[in-house]
Order: C-alpha cells, then structure tokens, then sequence
C-alpha cells in the first residue's frame, strides 16, 4: 500500500452505501467526477471518514510522454489492480462493475440476496438466482405487466425483514460478444418503486427453453435456503444473514422450478404474490400478561 | 425376515449425540435450518430428520429414539428404518458428535404393505446441504481481480486470472 500511496493523488472523497464505506482517490478532478457520478444507489457523502472498508484508487495517466511509449490509466482496489489499460472509458466501467458486489459485500444491519425484484400490490417478489438464469428477462416482463421495478441485480433485506429498492438500470442482452444495454423502469413503460415493502413471494424459476413453467410450493425452510444459496456476505455475517432471512420469509410464500417464455409465466407469479396464513398459538387463559 | 418395528442389530449401539460446536441453529417453521461454520454448508433437516436430531443426546438409544419420533410425528407404525436413515444422514453430514459404531449396511427390504410404504414415504428424513457462496461465487457479469475474497479459492473464479486473496481483495500475481 506504501508503494501505490505514493503514486500522487490529489483529490478524493468518502461516501457510504447501506453502512458500506469507502474512499475513492484520483491524480485527476476530471475522472473522479465522472467516478462520482457512478455512485451505487443509496450512496451518500461521508466525509470525515478516517477508515473505511475498500479504498478505491484510479489514476489518469500522463499526458505526453515520449513517442512510443504508452501510459496506462490504473484502478486499484484496496492494493488489488483492477484495471490497466489506455481507454479511460474501461477505467470508469472497472469501477462501476465492482462497486454494487463491494456494497454488497461490506453493507453493515442489511442483507444483500442476488435476486431480481419488483412491487406487486404491496409485497415485493424476489427472484433468486446466479447469472444467466434469466432474473433480467423476467423481471422486464414483470415491470411491462405493471409491477414496480426494485432490481435486477439484488433484493435488499433491511433491519425489519422488508425488502429494499436497489434500482440500478435494468440491464438488456444482447447480441454475443456485445454489451449489455441499460435501461430504466420508465423507458420499460412501468415505474420505479420506492419504499420497503414486506416480501410477498420468493421465486427460484430459471429458464429453460421448452420448459412447461410447472412450480413446485417450498416450505418456509426451502425458501431460506434458496436465498442463502444467493446471499452476498453470509460467510462474513451469517448470523446477521440466516436471521434477516428468516425474518423476511415468514409470512410470504415460495415457488422454484422451470420457465419458458417469461411473458407466459408472469400472471402465475402475480398471482401467488400473496401473504401465506401464519399459524396463531392461543395464548393460556388466566394469569398475568407477560 | 427383519421385522420393520424393530431396528435390526443397533440396540446395543453407541447412543447417538448431536454436535453443538460451531454451529449456528435456526427454527424455521417445523423444520431446522443449521449453519456449520467449519465446513462452511448450510443445512435443511426436515421435521422427521429434525425431531430425531434434536433428541440425539449422547444418552437415548436408538429404540428411545423410534419411540420418541412416533410419539412427537404422530405416527406409532413409524418404521425403525426412518430413525436408521435419519442418522445416518446427520453422520454424512456430520451433525453428530462420534460415528455409530454400528453396521452401516442397510437392513434387507422387508416385504411392506402398501400402507407401510406409505408411511414410510410420508415421513422420510431430509438433510438437504448447500455451500455457503462466497460474493464472488454470487456476482454477475464479468468480475474479476480486486473482488472481494476470504480465501485464495474465492479468486480461482476471477475471469481475468487474479489468484490470490491479499487483504480480501482478488490480486494478479506480479
């Protein structure tokens, strides 16, 4: 660290995302602005801050030079480097790729899940799941039908079990070998969510071409699993993570199996988005109220 | 022929205890859901599989245990073959103190009723196993050295070659 603390950065910033924190560093205003402005949602200022969980380092290179010779803009992680390469543009999509897993990661009394998820009549559906198993597909197909867009990259548990907005742009697939576009909620015709809703059905459906989108019921226990199964930080806190879980899951409902076409699955989905009975223990009669 | 009421050659066996030390328990509904912090697996024991774990003391036999798990299922024709299974999948996941000393060959098939089989089916024993993923093993999209890490194996997955976790973060060799 004592050797990249010398490379000479002059400008900076703290900021904190769901009690993540993190400081960010530049030899160039220019490129930290355009940092900044690729922040994760949920990002404030922090400033003050004298440590922090990740800093993040990235360096403009020289102008000039002599002829021939080739100057690399650098990204540093803490003292790992990210990124060495001669397009600024990659030094910025480095960053804005590894920030949302880092916030995940270090996020302090919240529990990330790799999940899509949308709003649905006041509970939230979260669809669990690695990449590639179609979440984005599905959860385009959700906002189109009129659910709210929460995320396509993850479902925020908050201190009371409720399940957070994280609403960065949805991504789209292509073509191979191209990259994603992004798109909001609005441009899909639907709208953004915005405040914590309890979770109302977990979703574990991946898709496979031809499949006849029959879902199988969960217990209560099958449904924590599949969300541990997609946990960030459990093995950093999974006292922290096995309890928001628990307390998420205990009154919504869970569904896995296959999906076709994810138009053809939206009205299932929509459909169980609805709160399972809870069993009431009596209480004894007679004596005191604890 | 076996009789499926009683546990065949495991009467005089060592009573079986569930393992407490680093693990992390946690109720849900009827069923368990258990953190092992050693082999870093999260594991789901059904309502059979949980009631005769939870009554694995160091002290019951497996007799006591066949009683205790007709009495608290429900279910007084429950086969003693459910408790065998039972223990022998906490042993292969290792949520009991000591190993068995017992045969671990399987009781011969016993010639059922279909309503035995029945029985048999309604109440089978689940320990269901998952590794605990590691961020990396959860992200998306291309991610690769500087991601966050525990240890050196969390990186064997970095799409660019980063090996090795210095201060959890996924760091290129020099």
């Amino acid at each position: 660290m004592a050797k990249l603390d010398r490379l000479g950065w002059n400008v900076g910033f703290n900021f904190q995302a769901y009690g993540a924190r993190f400081g960010v560093r530049s030899n160039d205003p220019e490129l930290l602005e355009k940092l900044r402005q690729k922040l994760p949602p949920g990002a404030r200022d922090d400033p003050g801050r004298k440590v922090v969980d990740v800093l993040i380092s990235a360096r403009r290179a020289p102008p000039g030079a002599r002829p021939g010779l080739r100057n690399f803009h650098l990204l540093y992680l803490s003292i790992a480097r990210v990124a060495r390469t001669t397009e600024l543009d990659e030094i910025i999509a480095g960053f804005e790729n590894q920030i949302h897993l880092l916030v995940a990661a270090f996020a302090r009394r919240c529990v990330f899940i790799h999940a899509g998820c949308v709003g649905w009549q006041g509970r939230t559906i979260v669809l669990p799941g690695r990449t590639m198993a179609g979440k984005s597909t599905l959860v385009r197909a959700l906002v189109r039908a009129g659910a709210d867009y929460f995320s396509d990259e993850y479902a925020v548990i908050d201190p009371r079990g409720r399940v957070c907005p994280y609403p960065k742009p949805i991504s789209v697939r292509g073509e191979p070998d191209t990259k994603p576009r992004e798109v909001t909620a609005e441009e899909l015709g639907g709208r953004a969510g915005w405040k914590p809703l309890p979770l109302g059905l977990v979703a574990s459906v991946t898709y496979a071409a031809g499949a006849n989108g029959r879902l199988r019921e969960l217990s209560p226990a099958e449904s924590v699993m599949e969300l541990l199964a997609n946990a960030v930080a459990v093995r950093r806190s999974p006292e922290l993570t096995l309890s928001l879980i628990q307390r998420a899951t205990v009154a919504a409902r869970a569904v896995k199996g296959r999906r076709g076409e994810a138009t053809a699955m939206v009205p299932q989905l929509l459909r169980r988005c609805q709160p399972r009975p809870v069993k009431i223990v009596a209480r004894p009669r007679g004596g005191k109220n604890r | 022929m076996a009789s499926c009421s009683t546990p065949p050659e495991t009467m005089n066996a060592i009573p079986p205890q569930a393992r407490s030390a680093k693990l992390l328990i946690q109720t849900v509904g009827d069923e368990l859901v258990i953190y092992d912090r050693r082999s870093l697996h999260f594991r789901r024991l059904n309502r059979t599989a949980a009631v005769i774990w939870r009554h694995c003391d160091g002290r019951r036999s497996v007799a006591d245990l066949v009683a205790l798990a007709r009495a608290e299922l429900d279910a007084p024709k429950l086969p003693a073959r459910v408790v065998e299974q039972a223990l022998a999948k906490l042993e292969k996941t290792d949520l009991l103190r000591e190993v068995l000393a017992r045969s671990r060959r399987a009781a011969p098939p016993s010639r059922r009723s279909a309503r035995g089989r029945c029985l048999l089916s309604a109440h089978v024993p689940v320990v269901a196993s998952i590794l605990a993923p590691t961020p990396l093993m959860t992200a998306s999209g291309e991610v690769g050295a500087g991601s966050p890490c525990e240890t050196d194996s969390d990186c064997e997955a970095a799409t660019d070659g980063a090996v090795v976790c210095v201060a959890g973060a996924c760091t290129q060799p020099d």
